[in-house]
């Protein structure tokens, strides 16, 4: 006959389940549950279901389950889970039947999950590293296990997460008879939380190497070291290389993404040229700038206004390289002076992300005249540049949105205003430019109008 | 086989973050190193990673416990290390300690590229004829493996700021240093000095265009303040250390190259670069990298 032993923890949901399962089966004639100080009715719930009750004075799993192995009445002992609820029906005895009939000592449940992390990313590199022989076993870890009373007896039952590898690592050591066994069926296994893992890493890993060393140092020791450090190392290569996958490439609008200025193509659409050059020339501050050369298109229509844009040819790859930089894991977006009316017809029309643009204020479809300015362009104390106005604020913005390294973008622009933003990106493109110090502050520089060669730099960029 | 064991490993909550190398041999030099990347870290939240390298010797063929013990030992003095000057870090800032194993240069520039270091850090002994009898420890060697920028802190370089940046240009407009001076001039909100030699001939409008690019881009790239100056002389290491030390210069930044190489034949067959003889810490960074 079987014991059935289940450690349980404020378990109330489903700990009656558990124990009406296991009186179910007719190789079962006794059911325990070790309570673990449950702060719920598990207490109660078990008990009502006809469990024998055995309170644990220390709390861990280690500590319940050598209770519940000492209350054994019989030799051959099935611990289940007791947050599981339905087992596949024949759980227990296809666990118990290979010690029953004498064919192993000591076995192991496994079933259809989810792969366990720690499980495939900590435990099966140490054991084929430190014991081979069991590295085949699909599910280590699993917490569903039988085994004979004498041998359990003799085993040293850690107190944490450690406990069930460390249980088939002594039966393993103690050269007893192991089996696995798929026990059927699917069961929803509850994942452990981020916060788990660390310490869950730790434990299972601490239990297998203090296996693997009884006598702590050995010329062994380094050596197994270093060998874990090489996986540690390609684990973190690789984790990097995923996580980091993210980079960013922004555009200037003005005679970069369009083949030339909007406002420009509006000065001359609307017979403001002269005006527009007097207050290129008179202003100096930027910003007062943006708000003068905004006035210009007060009583303007937005379809006005995209009809102009409409007029200015774009780069003609220009689609067809953001669809490529989107394959490569970029993020794509515009960053320009002029207005997020006219920078959003080019997003949508050449399939970036984003935009970031000055608002032009419209009333009842007419441009007020005014503008509003996002707060991204101005400079914080931790402005990368300590510009007051500046392009590289919206970049550093958006890096930090978008959680990039600032070396994880790639700036294309043409201007002297740019230079900035082209100095601070970690590649910086120039683009037709005829600023000659803009040429030299890029990284490369684009002399024909198209934007293919991005694709060939994409991958240079970290 | 080469190891990286890192007894403290959190860099993935770090991604963001400068990060400090400064590689130790448990001398009195070290600490004037670990000092000034403290004073970095906590200016720029920076994550200081203070490696030792247990180099591959043929004895640890025969004898494998005499590198168990290096090992350990080195283990020890980092931990201690590491418990001394982790207090003197503001939030922010933090210390990590690794053990390397292999060939110095080699697992230095490896580290470096794996854990995307931004600067390092050594102290130099106050003798300079140990850098001689020690090839390891020569900056235009370590400058030429390791790619990023490295400064050399003297026992008396210990500043706990960089007001003054004293940054020489001599034939080539360097785009890195310009970048790195504007970073580090915002973070310290330092003024930086451009200076150079006056020349005569055609090398006299290259050496202007030089200085006035640069104050353009610099200019360009942030908003610190910046002075131009082109000094007498005709060797622009040595007019370079006159200049910083009569400014009382914080910072000389230069490339580890053989024109910022005291006069003297000797002096240029020994790779005997300003931060040698400068008390004022130097930051050096390789030609070849410089774009």
């Amino acid at each position: 006959m079987v014991t059935v032993i289940i450690p349980a923890l404020n378990e109330e949901k489903t700990i009656a389940a558990v124990v009406k399962f296991s009186y179910s089966r007719s190789i079962v004639n006794e059911v325990i549950v070790v309570d673990d100080n449950s702060e719920d009715a598990t207490l109660l719930r078990a008990s009502a279901a006809g469990a024998k009750i055995i309170s644990s004075q220390i709390r861990g799993k280690g500590i319940s389950m050598k209770e519940g192995v000492a209350a054994a009445r019989n030799e051959c002992i099935v611990f289940l889970d007791g947050d599981i609820d339905p087992y596949p029906d024949t759980t227990i005895e296809r666990l118990a039947q290979p010690i029953l009939r004498g064919e192993a000592d000591f076995v192991k449940g496994t079933f259809n999950r989810n792969a366990g992390r720690v499980t495939e990313l900590v435990a099966k590199p140490l054991l084929s590293i430190f014991f081979p022989g069991i590295a085949a076993f699909k599910q280590p870890l699993g917490g569903m296990i039988c085994g004979r009373k004498s041998l359990l007896t003799h085993v040293h039952f850690s107190n944490d997460y450690g406990v069930d590898i460390s249980l088939l690592l002594d039966m393993y050591l103690m050269k007893a008879n192991i089996k696995e066994v798929d026990i059927g069926g699917h069961i929803e296994n509850k994942s452990k939380t981020w916060e788990a893992l660390g310490p869950m890493s730790r434990e299972v890993s601490k239990a297998i190497i203090s296996k693997a060393f009884p006598l702590a140092s050995s010329p062994q020791h380094i050596s197994a070291l270093q060998s874990i450090e090489q996986i540690n190392r390609g684990l973190q290569e690789g984790l990097r290389a995923h996580l980091e996958h993210r980079r960013l490439a922004v555009f200037d609008m003005d005679n970069t993404i369009l083949q030339g200025h909007f406002i420009d193509a509006c000065a001359q659409r609307f017979g403001f040229t002269a005006h527009l050059q007097e207050i290129r020339e008179d202003e100096k501050d930027p910003i007062i700038r943006t708000k003068r050369i905004a006035l210009l298109l007060k009583n303007l229509t937005m379809d006005q206004l995209l009809n102009v844009v409409h007029g200015i040819e774009m780069v003609k790859d220009i689609k067809q390289v953001i669809k490529e930089l989107q394959q490569r894991n970029y993020i794509t977006g515009i960053i320009t002076h002029s207005y997020s009316l006219i920078a959003n017809y080019v997003m949508n029309n050449t399939g970036m992300d984003f935009c970031i643009a000055h608002q032009l204020e419209f009333f009842e479809g007419k441009a007020t005249g005014e503008v509003n300015t996002p707060s991204c362009f101005f400079a914080d104390p931790g402005s990368l540049c300590g510009h007051g106005f500046c392009k590289t604020n919206v970049l550093q913005y958006l890096c930090e949105s978008y959680q990039v390294s600032p070396e994880g973008c790639m700036a294309i622009a043409d201007g002297f205003e740019d230079r900035c933003m082209i100095g601070h990106a970690g590649k910086g493109i120039a683009f037709c430019t005829k600023d000659e110090l803009l040429k030299k502050i890029a990284w490369k520089h684009l002399e024909e109008k198209s934007f293919l060669p991005l694709v060939s730099w994409a991958d240079a960029v970290q | 086989m080469p190891c990286y064991l890192n007894i403290n490993q959190s860099f993935m909550n770090h991604q963001s973050a400068y990060k400090i190398i400064v590689p130790v041999r448990f001398k009195k030099s070290d600490r004037w190193a670990i000092a000034k990347s403290i004073t970095m870290a906590n200016q720029m939240q920076a994550i200081i990673h203070v490696v030792y390298v247990v180099r591959t010797k043929t004895i640890f063929r025969y004898h494998p416990y005499q590198y168990k013990e290096e090992f350990a030992l080195a283990k020890k003095n980092l931990i201690a290390i590491k418990q001394h000057y982790e207090p003197q870090l503001c939030k922010g800032a933090s210390i990590e300690i690794s053990i390397l194993h292999g060939n110095y240069l080699h697992e230095l520039s490896a580290y470096i590229k794996l854990y995307k270091m931004d600067i390092m850090l050594i102290g130099l002994s106050s003798q300079y004829i140990w850098s001689i009898f020690r090839p390891l420890l020569s900056i235009h060697r370590i400058c030429r493996h390791v790619h990023i920028p490295l400064l050399a802190i003297k026992s008396n370089g210990l500043a706990h700021h960089f007001k003054k940046i004293v940054l020489p240009l001599y034939m080539h407009l360097s785009m890195r240093q310009l970048r790195l001076a504007a970073l580090l001039a915002r973070s310290f909100k330092s003024t930086v000095y451009l200076i150079s030699v006056r020349q005569t001939g055609i090398n006299a409008s290259v050496t202007t265009k030089l200085c006035q690019e640069s104050l353009e881009i610099l200019q360009s790239l942030t908003t610190v303040p910046v002075q131009v100056l082109l000094l007498e002389g005709k060797y622009i290491a040595k007019a370079t250390m006159h200049f910083a030390k009569k400014i009382n210069a914080d910072l000389i930044m230069i490339h580890a190259a053989k024109e910022f190489c005291m006069p003297g034949w000797w002096n240029k067959l020994t790779n005997k670069l300003i931060a040698y003889v400068s008390s004022i810490p130097v930051l050096s960074l390789s030609k070849d990298s410089t774009e």
